[in-house]
């Protein structure tokens, strides 16, 4: 039975790391089709977009999926933790675009201060049962 | 159904409400107008000053320190008669040997228009009257049309911005041979887009719109006397530059030449942009004598510039400074009613993109 859940909990945590590969895929190649016609003018913005699905997803799931160890996380922590990463990508890559348009917007600081929200509200619930 | 909706109801409405939010940013950004103040007046000018432009101080031939294998015989050379430019209007170029470069360039001229008081003369290439004389040049280098106005005037009160509906505000604007029409410019070209920013110094015809300071913004003060002065915003504030008599601050930069020299190392670039694109420049030569320069780009018969070459140009013109203006799609020369370069955001077609100001000459 104890083995079970833990094989459960790795599955799931596998599944999600698998989820994430198409999304940093997608990431990466909007960010490269963006550049290919931007006529030179890059950002960093949208080149490393791609990073908080592939460390924060692909990577991390993937770790708690192989893991030795029992880690239980909590439902909470996976929204959020998820949400985080939602969040942080899609202001990346709105910041590119800014970036590659040459312009600015306050309206960034919102994708920054949901996505440190949500990954805040994540660790605390990190080890909650 | 329900149960779906139980397992992912965080997900379809957090989905939702990121969407509709940057939806809303995206539109906020490129599209909704803020209108944040119109211009109310624009100084008069004095039309009938006994000033006019002088010949007697203007007629030093721009330095020739390009070193390229290209000759160019100027449009406006030689034109001591009003109506010997007819002939003059285009510019022949032919293939010397590397090293013998001459730059017979438009301020050769030995005419004295002290005579030319209410005489207006104007062609494709040409404008003159009691207070502004300009010669229009196209240059062919680095695989790119440069083209070039050398603007004489008697009065700093000629050289002026323009707002895009004549309103400071964010996401107005209109093309720049709009704004130089509505304003009856002799001759305009881009400026430096404050609209896309939401910071940094905005000072138009003597009017403070914008002070917040932008750490390393490097901008251009134009003070009521018609003199240049490169600025850092970190180091002055807004409201001192106006009361030191600065009429225009443009901020994109940075700036080409300083002083007579480069400013910019071959690695500088304006923001993030690595390639050769069109380019708007403009340029102090002496007092009351500028240059106004716009590169095409972006096509395989124009590449454009980068920027060090830009300042390359810029210094081989005789400027003593020199400041980059917006560019890429946004470079738009006007001249006498038309548009004179190949203005174009993606290479293909040729159209002006909108801008939110613009630097003219006129009354």
């Amino acid at each position: 039975m104890y083995t079970s859940v833990i094989n459960n909990e790795r599955i799931q945590a596998l599944k999600r790391a698998k989820i994430y590969i198409p999304v940093t895929l997608f990431c990466m190649l909007f960010g490269w089709i963006y550049e290919k016609f931007s006529f030179g003018v890059y950002s960093n913005y949208m080149i490393y977009a791609f990073v908080f699905p592939f460390i924060g997803g692909v990577v991390f799931w993937f770790l708690i999926g192989t893991s030795k160890k029992k880690i239980s996380l909590n439902k909470i922590f996976i929204k959020c933790h998820s949400a985080s990463i939602a969040t942080f990508t899609v202001g990346f890559i709105f910041k590119g675009v800014l970036d590659i348009y040459g312009t600015t917007s306050n309206l960034c600081n919102v994708y920054w201060i949901a996505g440190i929200a949500f990954a805040f509200i994540a660790v605390i619930f990190c080890f909650r049962k | 159904m329900r149960g779906y909706w139980r397992n992912h109801r965080f997900w379809i409405i957090y989905s939702i409400l990121l969407a509709a939010f940057t939806t809303y940013a995206l539109l906020d950004v490129f599209l909704i107008p803020h209108r944040y103040e119109t211009v109310k007046s624009i100084k008069k000018i004095n039309a009938s000053s006994n000033s006019s432009v002088s010949s007697s101080s203007d007629n030093k031939t721009v330095s020739t320190k390009y070193n390229n294998n290209t000759k160019y015989n100027n449009s406006t050379d030689n034109n001591d008669d009003n109506n010997a430019n007819d002939s003059n209007s285009e510019y022949d170029v032919e293939s010397v040997d590397e090293d013998s470069v001459e730059y017979n360039n438009i301020n050769e001229s030995n005419e004295d228009i002290e005579n030319t008081d209410n005489i207006v003369y104007k062609d494709d290439y040409t404008y003159k009257d009691a207070n502004i004389i300009i010669s229009l040049t196209t240059y062919r280098k680095y695989d790119t049309d440069i083209y070039v106005a050398d603007v004489k005037l008697s009065s700093a009160d000629y050289l002026k911005t323009a707002l895009a509906e004549n309103t400071y505000g964010r996401n107005i604007k209109a093309y720049t041979s709009v704004i130089a029409e509505e304003n009856n410019a002799i001759l305009a070209i881009n400026g430096d887009f404050y609209g896309a920013q939401s910071q940094g110094y905005v000072i138009r015809n003597g009017v403070l719109y914008r002070s917040s300071a932008v750490k390393g913004n490097e901008d251009l003060a134009i003070y009521d006397d018609g003199s240049f002065e490169i600025i850092e915003e970190s180091k002055i504030r807004a409201e001192e530059l106006l009361n030191a008599g600065t009429q225009q601050v443009l901020a994109f930069g940075p700036a080409l030449v300083e002083n007579g020299k480069i400013s910019v190392s071959e690695k500088d670039e304006v923001g993030k942009a690595m390639a050769s694109n069109p380019r708007t420049a403009i340029g102090l030569i002496d007092d009351l004598h500028y240059v106004f320069v716009v590169s095409d780009g972006r096509s395989s018969s124009r590449k454009g510039l980068s920027l060090y070459q830009l300042a390359q140009f810029m210094e081989g013109l005789g400027v003593k400074t020199a400041y980059n203006l917006d560019g890429g799609g946004s470079s738009t020369m006007y001249f006498n009613g038309r548009v004179i370069n190949n203005p174009t955001t993606n290479g293909r077609t040729i159209k002006e993109r909108e801008v939110s100001d613009i630097v003219y000459i006129g009354y």
